[in-house]
C-alpha cells in the first residue's frame, strides 16, 4: 500500500477537523468573485492548526477567511459547520448522524464552490469536506488501475503515478478534488481525445443518505453487473450521496506530450485552423484557442509515442504554414500551471457547453467581431466549451445571451432527476437545494 | 393474455401489420440467444418515437409488462418476456439520422444494426468502436441497454464511452432527452445518460442516441501466436499489459475451438495447439512496428511455439473471421451452449483460464474457451445437448463454479452480456444488501409498477410490488 504525497497525518491541513467557519449567508452576484475565494484563503490561517498530538476540539469557531479585496459590499455572515472526516468510515458516521439529527449534508472537496451553495445558508447544514480523504489505497500496474480516495486532486494522483510509468488522463482542473470533478461534471483539457473523468473510472464508492457505503463497478475494465450508479453521480452536484473512493483506469504514460502554440492573427484564423485539424482526423489530445485583445493563439496538444508525435507535429506545421509555433515540451505541466493562473481576475466568467461548431462560430466574433467587452477567452474547441473574462461594465447576462452561454433553468431532465433524488434520498439529506 | 381491447389499441397505434399476436409470432419471439423461453402476449413494431411512446403509455395505463427488444441477441435472457405482456421490437427504428464529422458524432435511431452503422461510418472514414460478436444483427439500442463491448475494448473501451446523449421514453410514456441531446437549458444540469447504460431496459426505452465516433485507424498490425498451454496464452496477455502496451485487441481461443474452427473454415490452424492468441494493434503507422516487436518478444519469452503475422488485409480478415465464427463452429461439437462472460483483473487471467479447465473436468462438460483477454473478459462456452436434462444441470453447476471463482478473483459476474435472468441469483454474491437496496430504489423510482423488463437484474425480494 502506498500513500499520497499528502497523507492525512503528514500533510498540513487547511483547516482543523470539525471546524465551524463563517461565510456570507447569501453572496450577492457582485460579491461572488470574492466570496468564491474565501475558502481558499483558509490555508494561511489553518497551517497553524492543531498538530497530531493535540487534537482539535470537535467544533471550533473561527471567523470567515474571506479575502479582503476588491469591490464587495459587506454581507451578513453565518456560521457553517464544516466536517473533515479522516476516514471513509468516519464520513459514514457523520452522514448517519446528520440524517438522525435531521440536518442536511453538503458534500464538498476543497470548498472552492462553497459559496455557490444555497444549502449552506441553512443553519442545519453540515458541510462535509473530503479534503482529508487523500489516500492512494493501491496502484496495480498489472491491471492498469489505481484505487484512490476522493479528496485527491488529479495533480496529486499524477504525482503518485509518476514512479510507476502510468497515467490518468484528466488534466488542468486545478485544485478540484476527484469527488468535486465527478459532482460538477468538470471536464479536463483532454476531453476531445479522452472524454471525461467518467471514462477513466472503473468503479466508485459512496455514502448514501442512510450513511451506508455502497460500491459500483470494480477492478475490471468491463463490468455490467447491476445498475451503474457511478455514472449517476456524474454532474449530480453531490445531491445523491458522497463520493469517497474511486477505482481509476490507467494507461501508460505518454512518451511525449508537447503543446504546440500556434500564433494566429485573429481568433477567426485560429478557428479556421482548428477546424482543419479536426477534419484531418489526426486526433490531438486537445485544441484550445486563446484570445486577448493583444493576440491569439491556437494550442494543439499532442501525445503518444515519439514517432506518432513527430508525424502529427509535422502535419500541424504544414497546416500552420508561415505562422510562428512555440513548443512546450511537457504539456501536462503546461496545463497544470495554466489552470492555477487563469483566470487572473474574474469580473465575469461563463462556461459554454455547446458544440465545436458553436464555439468556432463564437471565436469568429471575437477581436473586432460582434462580441465586445471580452478581456480574455479560453476556448476549448475540441470540448465545445468557452470561458470568457469580461469587462466589468459588460452585463454578464447580456453577454451570455449574445453568445449563448449558461442556461437559466433546467427542464425535462431536471424533473426526472428530482424524482430520482426523492427516490434514493427521500429525506432530502444531501444538498437540498433544488436545481430546477 | 392481453384483453382484446388492448390488442386493438396496439394495432391502432402501430398499424395492424406491425402488431402480431398469432401463435407462431408468439413462439418466434419467446426466446432470445439465451436458453430462456417466455411467451409475450403481443409483439409490436413501432415505426416512430411517437408510436413507441404511445405503446409505452398504453402499457402504463393498462398496467401491462413491457419488454424492449432489438434483435434478440441477448445471451442472458435480457430480451425475453419473463412476465408476458407486450414485447416492443425496435427494428423499424433503423435510420442513421445525421453524421457530423466536425463534432465527430452520429445521431441514430435505436434499432440501427451495429454493423450497418459500422459500414456507413467506414465510408466516411469513421468507426463506432464497440463491435460485439453479434454486430451483424445486434441493434444499437441493445448495445446501449447492455453496455456492449467487443474485442476492441482493451484500447477503445465499450459502449458507455461512446454515448453523448439519449432520447428515452420513460415508463409512463413521457419523453426525455439526456446529455448532449437534452435541451440546451438542461445541459449544465444533471446528466442522466449513464442511468440508461447497462440498465437492461429497466428505466426506459432508448429511441435515439447521439454517439461519439472516432476516425478509422490508418494502419493495423495483426499476429497470431500459438501456445502449447492455455495458461501461457493468458500469461502472455497479462505480461503485455504489465509492459505498458495496450493493443487494440487480444483474443484467446482454446484447443477445442481451434479444432472446431479448422474443421469449419480450413484455415490451416495447427490441430495440436492448446491455445491461439490473436493480437492486433492499430494507429497511424510509424509506431506500430515497434509495438508489435515488443509484443512478439513477450510472446516468445512466455513460450509461444510459433508466431505468424497477417501480411495482407485478406490474411487479417481471415483471422478475424475465425474469431468471429467461434459460436458457429461450436455447433459442430454440441448443438447448444451456455456462454458466460465473467471478467477478472488482467493479472488473474492465467489462473482463471486454467481454473475453467478444471471446472470442465469436475462437472464432466465440454467448455470451449474464448476470451477478450486484454480486458480480462472470459467467454467460457459450456456445451450441452437440449433434452439432456442431466447434462444441462451439470452445465449450470459449472456456470456457478465459474461465477464463484471470478468473484473470488476480484472480478465480476458479467463484462458485457448482462445479468438478465441468468445470473440474477448471483447478484447477492457480488453486492451486499445496501447496494441491492440502492439499486432497487432506483428501479422503484423510475418504474414504480415494475413493468419495464420485469424479473431481470434484481432479485424479486428487493422489488416488492
Amino acid at each position: 500500500m502506498s500513500r499520497s504525497p499528502r497523507s492525512p497525518k503528514g500533510k498540513s491541513k487547511e483547516q482543523p477537523k470539525g471546524t465551524e467557519t463563517s461565510a456570507p449567508e447569501k453572496a450577492p452576484e457582485s460579491a461572488k468573485a470574492v466570496s468564491d475565494k474565501a475558502p481558499r484563503k483558509a490555508p494561511a490561517k489553518a497551517k497553524a492548526a492543531p498538530d497530531a498530538a493535540k487534537p482539535a476540539p470537535p467544533v471550533k469557531e473561527v471567523q470567515a477567511a474571506a479575502e479582503p479585496a476588491a469591490p464587495v459590499a459587506p454581507v451578513p455572515e453565518k456560521k457553517i459547520n464544516i466536517q473533515y472526516p479522516q476516514t471513509i468510515e468516519e464520513a459514514g458516521t457523520i452522514v448517519a448522524k446528520a440524517a438522525g439529527d435531521l440536518m442536511s449534508v453538503v458534500p464538498a472537496g476543497h470548498l472552492t464552490r462553497l459559496h455557490d451553495s444555497p444549502a449552506v445558508s441553512r443553519a442545519v447544514a453540515v458541510v462535509l469536506s473530503t479534503r482529508d480523504l487523500t489516500r492512494v489505497v493501491s496502484v496495480e500496474p498489472d491491471n492498469l488501475l489505481a484505487i484512490v480516495e476522493a479528496g485527491l486532486t488529479p495533480d496529486e494522483v499524477d504525482e503518485a503515478l509518476k514512479p510507476t510509468g502510468l497515467y490518468w488522463p484528466v488534466t488542468g482542473l486545478g485544485q478540484r478534488t476527484l469527488g468535486a470533478i465527478m459532482a460538477e461534471g468538470a471536464l479536463g483539457v483532454e476531453t476531445m481525445a479522452r472524454g471525461s473523468m467518467l471514462d477513466w473510472v472503473l468503479g466508485s464508492s459512496f455514502i448514501t443518505a442512510e450513511g451506508k457505503l455502497v460500491e459500483s463497478g470494480g477492478r475490471t475494465l468491463k463490468n455490467v453487473t447491476g445498475y451503474d450508479y457511478t455514472r449517476l453521480a456524474w454532474r449530480s452536484f453531490g445531491r445523491l450521496g458522497l463520493c469517497v473512493r474511486f477505482i481509476l483506469k490507467l494507461i501508460p504514460r505518454p512518451a511525449m506530450n508537447p503543446v504546440l502554440e500556434v500564433a494566429v492573427d485573429k481568433p477567426a484564423d485560429g478557428a479556421a485552423l482548428a477546424r482543419e485539424i479536426i477534419l484531418s482526423k489526426m486526433g490531438p489530445e486537445a485544441l484550445r484557442l486563446d484570445y486577448s485583445p493583444n493576440g491569439a493563439a491556437l494550442l494543439v496538444w499532442l501525445a503518444g509515442f515519439p514517432e506518432v508525435v513527430a508525424a502529427k507535429k509535422a502535419k500541424v506545421e504544414e497546416m500552420a504554414g508561415s505562422r510562428t509555433i512555440t513548443v512546450h515540451d511537457d504539456g501536462r505541466a503546461f496545463w497544470s500551471e495554466r489552470s492555477k493562473k487563469w483566470p487572473a481576475s474574474t469580473p465575469a466568467i461563463s462556461g459554454f457547453m455547446g458544440s465545436r461548431q458553436a464555439v468556432l462560430d463564437m471565436a469568429g466574433k471575437l477581436g473586432g467581431g460582434t462580441i465586445a467587452g471580452v478581456l480574455k477567452a479560453d476556448i476549448d474547441v475540441g470540448g465545445g466549451r468557452a470561458y470568457l473574462e469580461l469587462e466589468e461594465s459588460v452585463s454578464s447576462e447580456g453577454t451570455a445571451k449574445t453568445v449563448g452561454l449558461t442556461p437559466d433553468r433546467f427542464t425535462a431532465t431536471g424533473l426526472v432527476y428530482e424524482r430520482l433524488k426523492k427516490g434514493i434520498d427521500p429525506g432530502d439529506l444531501f444538498f437540498p437545494a433544488k436545481l430546477l | 393474455m392481453l384483453p382484446v381491447e388492448v390488442i386493438s389499441q396496439l394495432s391502432m397505434i402501430v398499424g395492424q401489420e406491425h402488431c402480431r399476436h398469432g401463435i407462431l409470432d408468439i413462439e418466434l419471439y419467446s426466446y432470445d440467444s439465451s436458453p430462456f423461453f417466455f411467451k409475450p402476449d403481443a409483439i409490436v413494431f413501432p415505426g416512430t418515437t411517437e408510436e413507441l411512446a404511445k405503446v409505452v403509455r398504453l402499457a402504463h395505463d393498462k398496467n401491462v409488462p413491457l419488454v424492449a427488444r432489438g434483435a434478440g441477441t441477448s445471451l442472458s435472457g435480457g430480451a425475453v418476456a419473463a412476465k408476458g405482456g407486450i414485447m416492443l421490437v425496435t427494428t423499424r427504428l433503423n435510420r442513421v439520422l445525421e453524421l457530423n464529422p466536425l463534432e465527430e458524432t452520429v445521431l441514430v435511431e435505436s434499432g440501427v444494426v451495429n454493423l450497418n452503422l459500422q459500414n456507413y461510418l467506414a465510408e466516411h472514414g469513421f468507426m463506432f468502436p464497440p463491435d460485439p460478436a453479434s454486430q451483424k444483427s445486434a441493434t444499437l439500442g441493445g448495445n446501449i441497454a447492455e453496455n456492449a463491448g467487443g474485442p476492441k475494448g482493451v484500447k477503445y473501451g465499450i459502449t458507455k464511452h461512446y454515448v453523448h446523449g439519449l432520447e428515452v421514453v420513460l415508463a409512463d410514456g413521457s419523453l426525455t432527452r439526456t446529455g448532449a441531446l437534452a435541451d440546451v437549458a438542461d445541459q449544465a444540469g444533471p446528466d442522466l445518460t449513464g442511468l440508461f447504460l447497462a440498465s437492461e431496459g429497466a428505466f426506459g426505452l432508448v429511441t435515439k442516441a447521439l454517439l461519439k465516433i472516432t476516425p478509422l485507424p490508418q494502419n493495423y498490425r495483426t499476429v497470431l501466436a500459438i501456445f502449447d498451454d492455455l495458461g501461457k496464452s493468458g500469461k502472455a496477455v497479462s505480461e503485455i499489459i504489465a509492459a505498458g502496451i495496450i493493443p487494440t485487441a487480444m483474443e484467446i481461443m482454446d484447443h477445442e475451438l481451434i479444432v472446431a474452427l479448422e474443421d469449419y473454415l480450413h484455415l490451416g490452424f495447427p490441430l495440436d495447439a492448446q491455445a491461439m492468441l490473436l493480437i492486433e494493434v492499430d494507429g497511424l503507422g510509424p509506431e506500430l512496428d515497434g509495438q508489435m516487436e515488443r509484443i512478439v518478444s513477450i510472446c516468445r519469452e512466455v513460450g509461444a511455439t510459433s508466431i505468424g503475422a497477417a501480411n495482407t488485409a485478406e490474411e487479417r480478415d481471415k483471422l478475424w473471421l475465425a474469431r468471429r465464427s467461434g459460436n458457429g463452429a461450436m455447433g459442430r461439437i454440441k448443438p447448444a451452449l451456455i456462454v458466460q462472460d465473467v471478467t477478472v483483473p488482467v493479472n488473474r487471467l492465467p489462473e482463471m483460464l486454467s481454473l475453467v479447465q478444471e471446472v470442465a473436468k469436475k462437472h464432466n462438460v465440454i467448455i470451449v474457451q474464448m476470451a477478450h483477454a486484454g480486458d480480462g473478459n472470459l467467454h467460457p462456452h459450456i456445451l450441452y445437448t437440449p433434452g439432456d436434462d442431466e447434462e444441462y444441470a451439470r452445465a449450470l453447476e459449472a456456470s456457478h463454479d465459474i461465477f464463484t471463482a471470478a468473484l473470488a478473483a476480484g472480478g465480476s459476474l458479467t463484462g458485457e452480456h448482462g445479468i438478465g435472468l441468468e445470473k440474477i441469483s448471483f447478484m447477492d454474491k457480488q453486492f451486499n444488501r445496501d447496494e441491492l437496496n440502492f439499486m432497487a430504489a432506483m428501479k422503484r423510482t423510475l418504474d414504480p409498477q415494475g413493468r419495464l423488463n420485469p424479473g431481470k437484474v434484481l432479485p424479486q425480494e428487493y422489488l416488492p410490488l
